[in-house]
């Protein structure tokens, strides 16, 4: 997988691959700049082309390759079969539509796909219409902006027959998102909501199409933490309630340790480490992972100097022969200097059967790093 | 709280930015609206020393940061600089005091021109204080200046896109540290940066510190750089302190229901401690209509009526003068762990201890 | 691309500042600028067909005067002299001769078009350079200082306002309007366009500065002392430049097309003058008969304002310092200066 950008070409992610069971969070962790966001874009296939080039490689999603599919039916992919959650919430939402008239297109493209009908966005859904109703004023709370219950009342008094049962399936979905009032929320524009529940919303559009793969890409970054907490809180009991696989992407090792029951930790392009959550957390087995464990804050300035890891990530222009961590790796020797790069191989594996990855030549030196 | 003359000291200090009202309002005589950005905050920097200022996006820790570097007017209320009331003073008076008082962006990019080479940005302060400075005295002076915050003096005639995010944050300190300010105001120096360049500016800041004797105020959503770069920390929560105090007291035993919150929702790289649920539960009121009574009882798990009514005071709390809090039942929920606001996953850690009375969460 | 070890990335990147020295004397500049034009095939047109454009232009007008000095009698680059009725025979097709042909006066295309490229390009330049000074004055003083509630802010209000209402006309109706009243002739009708060419120069740095007010690095400047009137040249004014002149290279164009126009309606310069609009204005009845007499004036026309156009396209490259470090270095891009902690 490479980018096309000017003159040279950049490989953003490089033979990068991992398997996402069945009903399993995988994280995918790393730095600004390591490819995840791209991993992320590239399964659905939502990578501009060109700029982005896939060289090689397969994304199989039930049992299809879907860089094999031809173009117009990744569509009927997206949304049904792989669903998405983006870092900012009021860039992915229309500005110009209330929310319940988006999560309505959602959850209707998905029923009309389960016909087998085109869904195309229409008569259907526009019924519903969640207009008329008076602007906000400034100063008006913005969480909570008042809406005189008639005119809610008359907006689903409008609405057809048909659409009634649409109107319902939108208002259980913002209930499955513990959204208080979705009778009020449906009304409103992406603006009038606070960030957390902008979040709510897109998780339940993701949702509403029920999607078999949820790819979520940083979705709590944006959020102040204890919005974080709720929205995660939230991830974690819908987990359990709605069955979907999610690629969890963040750069928060907190946040992928509390989330994940697999972590893949990438490098400049390079999955270096794939395996059970408790095993990278605990007994990393490649010097990036055990690096960026040991450099998060967390002591008083009295206990001595951060722990941190000189140097910075490659460019991916020029990437470093060998391993791409050599340059700043403290157990790095002549054999990391020189190509080939490591191979992405497996520890023995553990008494559960759970398979650890790792692509470094001396993994068993890891846990002797400080 | 001590004898010593703290080199800033802010007291009862306001900040609004009225709102525009419509042409109907005006007409049916609304009254005109503000934000109540900062409203009504006391507190102190001596010298040398790190004050972290934690709080959530929209509690004011910005804007009280700008008022502090006299960006901002401040609407009432008293910013004394050694002493001196510097709230109002303008014009040449207030450029020569901005001497004493630097500022650092959370915006690596932003913060610096792109179009000026790194010795211009860095000597700007200097050129400002010294219109009369020679070209050559200047980029020496940068040239010295460059190693001290971690950058190789031939950087002098980059331009700043040149730099990655870290090196960028390095300017920013550079350009601050040029004039050997009594205070830096840190926004949010670190929170664009990635964990491990983070680790290294937050060293290089407190290294800095104990060569040249610099105060901080460190503003931050970043409990764990607070942690480690702060002796006393102040936690806001709508344009208001919620608690004050020493590093160790406010992040070991918080006391406000809103710092223990705070602490409980923050991820911890811990595998063993999973949460599966978190407590508090409701949004973050605006600033425009604050709850009346205690800004946090909109949230808050221990919330009883008097909370709802009448405000709290900053107030000492468990024998210690340094540490204060703003809470009426401070007393009675000082020994609840945050821990008790989450639940752990899996089931088989102990259960979550019941929230003491009146605890019905507003939700 | 190089494989280097990230020693040798900083080595690459101090060797970046020898190899692009401080001061960037004329030379680097003139080295610079060549390739990025070499980098860009479409600014390197551009630039070609603005400097031929120019350069004709100039010696057009200059050359009589000096060969007169030198010679005592005048030379032109014109191979005829322009508008010279029953010259030629009519109607002549292009030839060797007469390369556009000659046209119902029996004049030679070729000179009538070459003769009105200094007008034309005068007036693009005079026009948008003089909009561009007096636009760009009042779009930095109402955009920069336009608190509300002092003097300087009820200032900005005026000017913004006195804008809105110039720009509430339609551009060429006001245009025409003003020349119908002052009169024909070449002042006039500079003066029309400039009247309703000024106010896009306030809006556009108005929007500019109000942006530009509000970056950090502005904060910054203003938190380390630097007083208002330095803040206002070092960062605003400077990074002003870029897209102002991105804008007045692009609108050189815009502002001929605007005066054919108006001179095709017929009421901008004398018909004696040559000038495109005119020619046009002589021509209209020829598209069947004579095309190559429309044709010539037309490809004049495009020519300069593609020229133009695709010159302050590549401006904007050429003057960002962000993308001059990525062509004048390639493979470059990426040096990104690494700091020991």
């Amino acid at each position: 997988m490479e980018y096309r950008v000017g003159a040279g070409t950049f490989r953003a992610l490089n033979d990068v691959s991992f398997e996402l069971p069945t009903h399993r969070v995988v994280g995918i962790v790393g730095e600004t700049g390591c490819g995840k966001s791209t991993l992320g874009h590239a399964i659905p296939r939502l990578l501009p082309q060109p700029p982005a080039i896939v060289r090689s490689g397969k994304v199989v999603f039930r049992g299809v390759d879907l860089l094999r599919l031809p173009k117009w039916q990744m569509p009927s992919i997206r949304g049904t079969g792989i669903g998405m959650i983006f870092q900012e919430p009021i860039n992915s939402l229309n500005p110009a539509f209330r929310v319940g008239d988006q999560v309505a297109e959602a959850v209707h493209i998905r029923r009309m796909r389960e016909r087998g009908l085109d869904p195309t966005f229409r008569r259907d859904v526009q019924g519903t219409d969640y207009s008329r109703r008076e602007m906000p004023r400034a100063g008006d709370v913005v969480s909570a902006p008042f809406v005189p219950p008639a005119l809610v009342d008359r907006a689903k008094a409008r609405s057809p027959p048909v659409s009634k049962e649409l109107h319902e399936e939108v208002l259980s979905f913002l209930r499955l998102v513990r959204i208080n009032d979705p009778e009020r929320i449906v009304s409103l524009f992406p603006h009038e909501l606070s960030g957390g529940m902008r979040q709510r919303i897109m998780i339940a559009m993701a949702l509403s199409g029920k999607p078999g793969l949820l790819i979520a890409d940083e979705p709590t970054s944006a959020l102040d933490v204890t919005i974080q907490a709720q929205v995660l809180t939230l991830m974690k009991e819908l987990m359990e309630e709605v069955q979907t696989s999610i690629l969890f992407i963040s750069h928060d090792l907190g946040v992928i340790a509390e989330m994940a029951d697999e972590v893949g930790v990438m490098y400049a392009g390079h999955l270096i480490e794939f395996g059970p959550v408790a095993e990278i957390f605990e007994s990393p087995r490649h010097p990036y992972t055990k690096a960026l464990l040991r450099s998060i804050p967390n002591r008083y300035k009295s206990e001595g100097p951060l722990p941190s890891l000189a140097g910075s990530v490659p460019n991916l222009s020029r990437m470093p022969a060998g391993c791409a961590f050599h340059p700043r790796c403290p157990i790095a020797r002549d054999v990391c200097r020189h190509d080939p790069e490591p191979p992405f191989v497996a520890a023995p594996a553990g008494p559960d059967g759970a398979v650890h990855r790792s692509a470094c030549y001396f993994p068993e030196e890891v846990a002797s790093l400080p | 709280m001590t004898d010593e003359v703290p080199l800033l000291e802010v007291v009862e200090l306001q900040k609004h930015f009225p709102l525009a009202r419509t042409l109907t309002e005006a007409l049916r005589g609304h009254a005109r609206l503000a934000i109540r950005a900062v409203d009504g905050v006391s507190f102190d920097v001596r010298p040398g020393e790190t004050v972290g200022l934690i709080g959530e996006s929209g509690s004011g820790k910005t804007t009280l940061g700008w008022l502090v570097a006299r960006l901002h007017e401040p609407t009432s209320g008293a910013i004394r600089f050694d002493g001196r009331d510097i709230g109002h003073l303008q014009g040449r008076a207030l450029r020569a005091w901005r001497r004493n008082v630097q500022i650092v962006f959370q915006d690596p990019v932003g913060s610096l021109d792109p179009r000026m080479r790194v010795w211009e940005i860095v000597s700007e302060p200097i050129r400002a204080q010294a219109p009369r400075t020679r070209r050559a005295e200047l980029r020496e002076r940068v040239r010295q200046l460059l190693p001290t915050v971690g950058l190789p003096p031939e950087c002098l005639d980059q331009y700043p896109h040149e730099f990655s995010g870290g090196g960028r944050q390095r300017l920013s300190l550079a350009r601050a540290l040029s004039l050997q300010p009594r205070l830096v105001v840190l926004d949010e120096p670190t929170s664009a940066l990635d964990v491990a360049v983070q680790a290294q500016i937050l060293n290089r800041l407190v290294a800095l510190q104990s060569e040249f004797g610099f105060a901080y105020l460190l503003i931050t959503h970043n409990v764990s750089a607070v942690k480690y770069c702060a002796d006393r920390v102040a936690v806001m929560y709508l344009g208001k302190l919620a608690e004050v105090g020493p590093v160790h007291a406010v992040l070991e035993r918080p006391i406000h229901p809103y710092t223990k919150a705070l602490l409980a929702a923050l991820p911890v790289p811990d595998v063993r401690r999973r949460r599966a649920r978190y407590r508090i539960s409701g949004e973050i009121p605006t600033l425009i209509r604050p709850p009346p009574g205690c800004r946090f009882a909109t949230r808050c798990p221990f919330v009883i009526d008097r909370c709802r009514t009448e405000e709290p005071l900053l107030r000492v709390v468990a024998g210690d003068p340094s540490h204060r809090v703003a809470c009426h039942r401070a007393e009675e929920v000082a020994d609840i762990r945050p821990e008790t606001l989450i639940q752990v996953e899996p089931a088989a850690d102990p259960p979550a201890t019941p929230l003491p009375a009146a605890a019905a969460p507003a939700s | 691309m190089a494989s280097a070890t990230a020693s040798a990335a900083r080595a690459a990147a101090a060797g970046s500042v020898e190899e692009e020295p401080s001061g960037s004397g004329v030379r680097s500049s003139v080295v610079l600028f060549y390739r990025i034009l070499r980098a860009n095939i479409l600014t390197l047109v551009g630039f070609v067909l603005v400097v031929v454009v120019s350069v004709t232009a100039l010696l057009v007008v200059v050359v009589p005067p000096i060969t007169h000095l030198i010679l005592g009698h005048s030379l032109s680059i014109l191979p005829y002299p322009p508008l010279d009725t029953n010259a030629f025979p009519y109607y002549q097709a292009p030839s060797l001769a007469h390369p556009f042909g000659t046209d119902q006066n029996g004049a030679d295309v070729f000179s009538n078009v070459v003769a009105a490229l200094p007008t034309d390009l005068g007036i693009g330049f005079f026009v948008a350079g003089v909009s561009l000074v007096l636009g760009g004055l009042l779009g930095l003083v109402a955009g920069f200082w336009d608190t509300p509630g002092t003097l300087s802010g009820a200032a900005s209000v005026t000017i913004m306002r006195l804008t809105d209402i110039f720009l509430s006309f339609p551009t060429l109706v006001l245009a025409l309007a003003i020349t119908a009243t002052l009169g024909r002739g070449e002042i006039e009708s500079e003066i029309a366009i400039l009247a309703t060419w000024w106010p896009f120069y306030v809006r556009l740095t108005r929007g500019e500065v109000l942006s530009i007010k509000t970056q950090p690095y502005v904060i910054a400047a203003r938190a380390a002392g630097v007083p208002e009137s330095r803040i206002l040249f070092r960062h605003v004014v400077r990074n002003l430049l870029e897209p102002l002149a991105v804008y007045f290279t692009m609108d050189v164009g815009t502002v001929i097309v605007t005066y054919s126009t108006i001179s095709y309606i017929g009421v901008g310069v004398p018909a004696s003058i040559p000038e495109w609009g005119n020619l046009m204005y002589g021509y209209q009845d020829l598209l069947l008969t004579a095309p190559w007499t429309v044709w010539s004036v037309t490809g004049a026309i495009f020519v300069t304002v593609l020229g133009f156009s695709l010159l302050g396209d590549g401006l904007r490259d050429i003057l960002d310092p962000r993308s001059r470090r990525i062509v004048a270095s390639p493979g470059r891009q990426s040096s990104k200066l690494e700091p020991s902690s």
